[in-house]
């Protein structure tokens, strides 16, 4: 009876895992096939090739691509750990008049979709000339309500005695900042940086709009590319793109799984 | 009462004034003030200037670049409401998010109900069910798009070998919307589950203990414990991935590009069509005004309903 | 002149309830102040105004002679040891004592030197290199002592820093808490709800409630001379006996039921008084003789002491304390009689009525 519900058991979340997974296996699979073996319609490859990736590197910029997602998702993501903690900060270690005002314009801005000031930004960074620069692609996303918000949760799990006692031995705001704050919050920053860089790497509307240059565009933008430019004669191609296109996102989750869920825990659901 | 009688003031000690009073509240606000600076900045430039300019371009017909030429007033949304198209990509999106989001939640609530009590090798089993939040809209459309490719896509040829004719999947207008929405859910399970994991975690486990020496079933622990407990992360899963829903626009660029014949034109979509295909920014501005009330008045009742109706632990 | 001195401190959240109000008091150079008071009486609130962390709704706080209310924390050059210790818990032991002298600019040398002292002095060489979570409860509570210590502050506040350690510890920390104080010549003032604390380490003592200052004085004095009938009953253990009577010419009425008659001392004027006596003075006498005949309807053994709580009226039960291991037993019927002179008298609005003048004495005695 107990090994019957330990094969049930085990044996349903290998089928789950295996009807959730199979997408990506079936794109990495492809990934190798050469083109017969894809018209046939095939699931296994009869000869593993690498052709198609060496032919996403060599005749697509991808790997320009990759890096600039890279530059991208990693400028974004510190930019938003540092506006938001110190924001954070404010909110929950200082006392000054309007502070809470101010933190209710923080939690509003929550109710404004992205998609509804799209068309204004698009103009804004026109005219400041940021199309086609990573500014454009940066810059509008480092301040983030729900950044504030969690690490403002993170914060106040901080006992204000050590704040208190901070300002009794004449240790700065911004000294308690760097090296008692920030440290004591390890979970909610990991958190956000893991959410903000996959959130970042996976950017799609914006970055479509902002870059035509391959110099400055994102992976996400050259699989687009790819797609209407390759699609009829070499899908292996442009799996062997996606592939590679999901792996570090993939990589980052493995890693940051566990993590981010606690620190969602804390933020999101208190 | 106290062995010290308290001596009556001495005209000669300083008294704290006014100023000084002020002088420190404006230092704290100078300080506070330089912490919020850069969201504030940032928030102003990029979120509530734009929110004001899209109502105000919304009232004017612009040119090709955007700029303002004629004052309109409300004649962009007079004729959005009479406008059949609009109706119809409304329909369209609140159709989508009624396909996706009960679908995705119940998902990720069963696998998560699955992994959350520790076991063995429990923590492979749960990266993997979270990871297709790994997946990027562009990388997940690519993937769906071959697979509902009907000549040589993995989905008819399942079909065939079940004995169900084939399919056009994207490239039906009856079956386009469908097609759409199972990749999406695909896509969302894992954040979802993540989320409703995390929140399951958050219940205490000594509610579980008691109710074991209770003697209540698998099932009843489900309903009295879990179910309750959880509907706070429940609600805020739900409404986020609804606001999520209502904003869909990269799988819809990917597979359909709105078709075929407006199937699956939902709203974000049709707003990007107006703007930056047809250069009408200032109509387009109008159905944006109209989708962030939508979405402004879910957000909020969100917060007051969690306020109030949700019980946290 | 006094080191710290308070007047007519006030404070009040939300500009109708005073939280701590009209306080004066004047603490010198060395001295072991107590704040006693049972929770909510406004003694920590009292000490966060001190240390400057809240500001004063009105009256004056003055430090070395001047105005300090505007003066930020960090000014008043003092420390203080929080009720949970306030340890930075991603820090070292060595580095939370030293993270304080880097904030006032100490020299490197200067602040190893510094800790070294004050771990030596506290017992915790062995630990410097650890995290506060790594530590026991005792060795936490010493290390937020360290942090006060090296900053060498000439005041230092306290907060409750001995109630999370268990019964044992806080007695032995009590007295080393003492010592080092005497050693180190800092004046201290100390927060606390537990009177024990307050009489064996107090020079002196000051005793809240609800934010207004009852009784200042030295622990003895307040015990021997409690100012009204809540001093009188929140120090010593067990509390003093205390009841209501009338006073009739030689006798007290307790509770209109319960005569006693008094021999040996003058009745004040009054006519309804709440008597007071503390458990040590009652002792027991023959049946039948004495002040009171009741019976016992508690016994509490002690070993070298006992608690006898016996029954007045239905209302009133008494405690006496004895020295030994007494033989009574519950519901056996006691005569007890008490020193007269060590009677507490409080007047209708509960305030202490002085002893009689050698003049009433006098005219007792013919």
């Amino acid at each position: 009876m107990k090994t019957v519900r330990f094969v049930a058991y085990y044996g349903g979340l290998c089928i789950c895992s295996a009807l959730l997974l199979f997408p990506m296996v079936y794109a990495l699979l492809m990934s190798f096939m050469d083109k017969a073996d894809i018209f046939a319609g095939r699931l296994w490859p009869e000869r593993w090739e690498w052709t198609n990736y060496q032919a996403a590197f060599k005749q697509a910029p991808l790997g320009s691509y990759l890096l600039n997602s890279l530059f991208v998702a990693s400028v974004i993501t510190i930019g938003r750990l540092i506006v938001s903690s110190l924001a954070a900060f404010a909110f929950v270690f200082l006392r000054f008049p309007g502070r809470d005002a101010w933190f209710y314009i923080c939690i509003a801005t929550m109710l404004v979709p992205w998609e509804a000031t799209v068309i204004p930004n698009f103009l804004t960074v026109q005219q400041l000339g940021w199309t086609n620069h990573y500014f454009g692609l940066t810059i509008p996303f480092w301040a983030m309500a729900f950044g504030i918000f969690l690490l403002r949760q993170q914060f106040r799990q901080i006992p204000y005695e050590l704040y208190e006692a901070a300002r009794l031995s004449g240790i700065g705001n911004f000294r308690f900042f760097c090296h008692i704050a920030l440290p004591l919050s390890k979970t909610g920053l990991v958190t956000l940086a893991v959410y903000s860089f996959l959130d970042a790497w996976n950017m799609y509307l914006w970055p479509l709009l902002v870059t035509s240059d391959d110099r400055v565009r994102t992976v996400q933008i050259g699989l687009k590319q790819l797609q209407t430019q390759e699609m009829a004669n070499s899908w292996g191609v442009v799996m062997a793109a996606a592939v590679v296109a999901m792996l570090p996102t993939l990589v980052l989750l493995f890693v940051g799984q566990k993590q981010l869920r606690k620190g969602l825990m804390q933020g999101a659901i208190q | 009462m106290n062995d010290r009688v308290s001596s009556p003031m001495p005209s000669a000690w300083p008294v704290p004034t006014q100023p000084t009073v002020r002088r420190t509240a404006m230092k704290a606000w100078m300080e506070g003030m330089v912490y919020l600076l850069p969201s504030l900045l940032l928030f102003g430039v990029f979120l509530f200037y734009p929110l004001a300019r899209t109502l105000y371009l919304s009232m004017f017909s612009t040119n090709y670049q955007g700029a303002p030429i004629r004052f309109v007033g409300w004649a962009h949304f007079a004729a959005l409401f009479q406008d059949e198209s609009f109706w119809h990509s409304v329909k369209t999106t609140f159709f989508f998010a009624a396909l996706t989001v009960p679908t995705t939640v119940a998902i990720a609530f069963c696998l998560a109900l699955l992994v959350h009590e520790k076991r063995k090798g429990i923590g492979i089993f749960r990266t993997l069910f979270a990871s297709t939040m790994g997946m990027s809209v562009a990388v997940a459309s690519i993937i769906w798009m071959f697979m509902y490719n009907p000549a040589i896509g993995i989905m008819n040829r399942l079909l065939s070998a079940l004995g169900f004719p084939a399919v056009s999947w994207l490239l039906d207008p009856d079956t386009a919307l469908y097609a759409v929405a199972i990749a999406t859910i695909w896509m969302n399970i894992g954040f979802t589950f993540l989320l409703l994991l995390a929140g399951l975690q958050n219940i205490d486990p000594s509610l579980y203990e008691s109710a074991r020496i209770a003697g209540l079933s698998y099932w009843r622990q489900l309903w009295t414990v879990s179910v309750p407990l959880l509907s706070p992360t429940l609600f805020f899963v739900t409404t986020v991935s609804l606001i999520q829903a209502l904003q869909t626009f990269g799988q819809i660029d990917f597979l359909t590009k709105g078709g075929p014949v407006d199937a699956t034109n939902v709203f974000v979509y049709a707003i990007y069509r107006e703007a930056f295909v047809n250069y009408q920014f200032g109509f387009a501005s109008a159905q944006a005004i109209v989708l962030f009330v939508i979405i402004a008045a879910i957000t909020f009742l969100q917060f007051r309903f969690a306020e109030r109706k949700v019980h946290y632990q | 002149m006094a080191f710290l001195e308070l007047i007519d401190v006030t404070k009040s959240y939300d500009g109708k309830k005073q939280v701590v109000e009209n306080v004066s008091v004047a603490i010198e150079s060395g001295e072991f102040f107590v704040l006693v008071g049972p929770s909510g009486c406004g003694k920590s609130t009292l000490l966060r105004l001190i240390a400057g962390l809240e500001s004063l709704t009105s009256g004056y706080i003055l430090i070395d002679g001047q105005v300090a209310n505007d003066w930020p924390p960090h000014a008043r050059r003092l420390s203080m040891v929080f009720q949970n210790y306030a340890l930075y818990p991603h820090l070292t032991v060595e580095q939370n004592m030293r993270i304080v002298l880097q904030a006032q600019k100490v020299p490197k040398e200067e602040q190893r030197r510094r800790c070294l002292e004050a771990a030596e002095m506290l017992g915790l060489t062995d630990v410097l290199g650890r995290k506060p979570r790594e530590l026991s409860g005792g060795q936490r509570q010493r290390v937020a002592l360290g942090r006060a210590i090296v900053a060498r502050t000439p005041l230092c506040l306290m907060d409750e820093p001995l109630s999370n350690l268990d019964a044992k510890l806080r007695a032995t920390m009590r007295v080393e808490l003492r010592r080092l104080q005497r050693q180190l010549g800092m004046t201290v003032i100390y927060v606390t709800h537990d009177q024990t604390e307050a009489m064996t380490m107090a020079d002196r003592v000051m005793i809240l409630r609800a934010g207004h200052p009852q009784q200042v004085g030295a622990p003895l004095d307040i015990y021997n001379h409690p100012a009204n009938t809540f001093v009188a009953s929140f120090v010593g253990t067990p509390p003093m006996n205390l009841a209501e009577a009338h006073v009739l010419e030689h006798s007290l009425l307790l509770q209109n039921e319960r005569p006693v008659r008094l021999m040996r001392r003058p009745l004040p004027k009054t006519e309804r008084v709440t008597i007071g006596l503390r458990p040590e003075h009652i002792h027991r006498v023959a049946l039948g003789d004495g002040h009171v005949t009741a019976s016992i309807v508690h016994v509490e053994r002690l070993g070298s002491e006992t608690l006898v709580t016996f029954e007045l009226t239905k209302q009133i039960h008494w405690t006496a304390r004895w020295s030994g291991q007494a033989n009574v037993t519950v519901g056996e019927v006691a005569s007890f009689s008490f020193d007269e002179h060590a009677l507490h008298f409080f007047d209708g609005h509960s305030k202490r009525i002085g002893p009689p003048t050698r003049r009433e004495e006098e005219a007792f005695e013919r």
